[in-house]
């Protein structure tokens, strides 16, 4: 296997965009390919993670649409990739994988989606897709819900009051927000308190609005690229050093998900390309769907104990100044979460990590990130670990 | 390879009141929802039998901000089965404000209601019903 340069990395601001879905994924990738240096003539294959397009705006095969939008030569396959909100992610590891086994020497690879033409009601319809559709769908269960319930179970499980549960959860919430307000791309930039998360309605027990990420529109894209043509110039360059992807199925089969074996041996798989463990890593970019979200990737990931999770976000682990800094960027939370885009974002975010070009919200030092993210109701789960 | 218990035969058991679901032949595993092929060893040799339905919640949410088509607040619960399979429906003859952390752990009987069809849906559905014993 050849190693994986990440040549290039670019991403609109996300939050609500007048840009249609094409117009952002080009924006975000030509960025990209500005940043590596090479043309988007030099491209050999094209990946484009996106969930929802037929739904937001009646389109279908983006990704040819795509490659002529950019200029990509003919003779470049273009394929859309959708795992619910892993969507980009899993397409970053085809295309690395791609790249280093050496079908291609160069591909473009990023996700966009813009959720927010949907409104809310049609949105919640299609996110609540990511259930199975005949054994659960029925029941009106939505993505807040699946999530609510993992909250009730995980305070039941490991005997934390509730009320301490939430408390914990709000700190992931306030952690997040404070992040993303130092991050000029993200959905909200302003800070909260434990009393906002609190104080706000409730949007599925126990989850209130301040737990819940938000509905967003934007585009992320990142150049990878191995062989002798394609080494990076100047800068410390940012490789893949490990990727991993497993699967479960509808959550009722999955029974107690409080532990996701879907994530436990997807990071597994990328932690042994990489030859590290869970404490080599620095930053972590993790899925941040809603508050409890955070606290279970945590755990699932290594970071800490199973049942600590929330104990940790108390002490300040998971801080910027943290032992593990987890959603620099402000996460899903803050950040902001246009599906398809998402997984592609937090890649973008731990490449900048790694070049230190992070400003007030850099991890000084960052040398090896994870990237962790979660499609539906735990049925997929992707891992990219980058390094320097 | 056919399935041994198709979603129109499921569904067909419902609304004649029959939880209908598998056991594997080699494991024993009993499984809900029905899959092609048992989740725990992998072997495709499956026998449809009648589950008992009763059960203990396990989670629940009440969802307050709902998908189009449906009309919150409601609540909905995983139960487990006394045969071990988890199934998700929602939790009647309760009010929303009544759905605490003391739910969990309470006995519920399966039942059934059809649920209405959008565009989305692939025509009507069913889903699963929960009643508190000793109500």
């Amino acid at each position: 296997m050849r190693k994986v340069y990440v040549l290039g990395a670019g991403m609109t601001p996300f939050g609500v965009s007048e840009k249609t879905s094409m117009e952002m994924f080009a924006e975000a990738s030509l960025a990209a390919c500005e940043d590596s240096g090479l043309a988007p003539k030099d491209i050999q294959a094209l990946f484009v993670g996106n969930v929802l397009g037929d739904f937001e705006e009646g389109q279908i095969n983006m990704a040819a649409f795509l490659a002529a939008e950019m200029g990509l030569s003919s003779e470049v396959p273009a394929v859309r990739i959708e795992n619910a909100c892993a969507s980009s992610t899993v397409a970053i590891r085809n295309a690395a994988l791609l790249v280093a086994s050496g079908v291609y020497d160069v591909v473009l690879v990023g996700g966009t989606e813009r959720t927010t033409v949907m409104g809310t009601p049609l949105a919640t319809r299609t996110f609540a897709m990511g259930s199975h559709c005949r054994y659960e769908e029925p029941t009106g269960i939505t993505f807040p819900g699946i999530f609510g319930m993992a909250a009730h179970l995980y305070s039941s499980r490991y005997s934390i009051p509730l009320d301490t549960l939430k408390r914990q959860m709000a700190l992931v919430a306030v952690k997040n927000h404070g992040n993303g307000s130092k991050n000029p791309l993200a959905h909200f930039r302003k800070e909260i308190t434990v009393e906002t998360v609190l104080g706000s309605f409730m949007v599925a027990d126990p989850l209130q609005l301040y737990d819940c990420c938000p509905f967003s529109d934007g585009a992320a894209a990142l150049v990878l690229a191995a062989g002798a043509r394609f080494r990076p110039r100047g800068r410390k360059p940012v490789v893949i050093s490990g990727v991993g992807q497993a699967s479960a199925g509808s959550m009722c089969l999955q029974k107690d998900v409080t532990r996701s074996r879907a994530r436990e041996a997807s990071v597994r798989q990328a932690y042994r390309m990489a030859g590290i463990g869970p404490d080599d890593v620095d930053v972590c970019e993790l899925h941040d769907c809603f508050t409890i979200a955070e606290i279970l990737a945590t755990e699932g990931l290594g970071f800490f104990e199973f049942g600590k999770g929330g104990e940790a976000v108390e002490h300040g682990e998971t801080s910027l100044k943290g032992r593990i800094p987890v959603n620099p960027s402000g996460g899903l939370k803050a950040k902001g979460h246009p599906i398809g885009a998402t997984g592609a974002a937090q890649a973008f975010e731990i490449v900048k990590q790694l070049r230190g070009e992070c400003g007030n919200r850099q991890v000084e030092g960052a040398a090896v990130g994870l990237v962790d993210t979660l499609g539906g109701e735990f049925g997929t789960v992707c891992n990219l670990v980058f390094s320097r | 390879m056919t399935h041994a218990l198709t979603y129109s035969a499921y569904k067909d058991g419902l609304a004649n009141g029959v939880l209908r679901g598998l056991r594997c032949n080699p494991c024993r595993e009993h499984i809900l929802p029905p899959t092609a092929a048992c989740p725990a060893c992998g072997s495709s040799d499956l026998e449809v039998m009648d589950f008992s339905p009763r059960g203990r919640i396990t989670t629940f949410t009440v969802v307050r901000v709902a998908a189009a088509g449906f009309q919150p607040p409601f609540i909905v619960a995983m139960v487990e089965l006394d045969q071990g399979p988890w199934i998700m429906g929602a939790v009647k003859g309760l009010q929303p404000e009544a759905a605490t952390m003391g739910l969990i752990g309470r006995r519920v009987i399966v039942g059934s209601e059809r649920t209405a069809a959008d565009p989305y849906s692939g025509g009507e559905g069913v889903s699963l019903t929960f009643e508190l014993e000793g109500r």
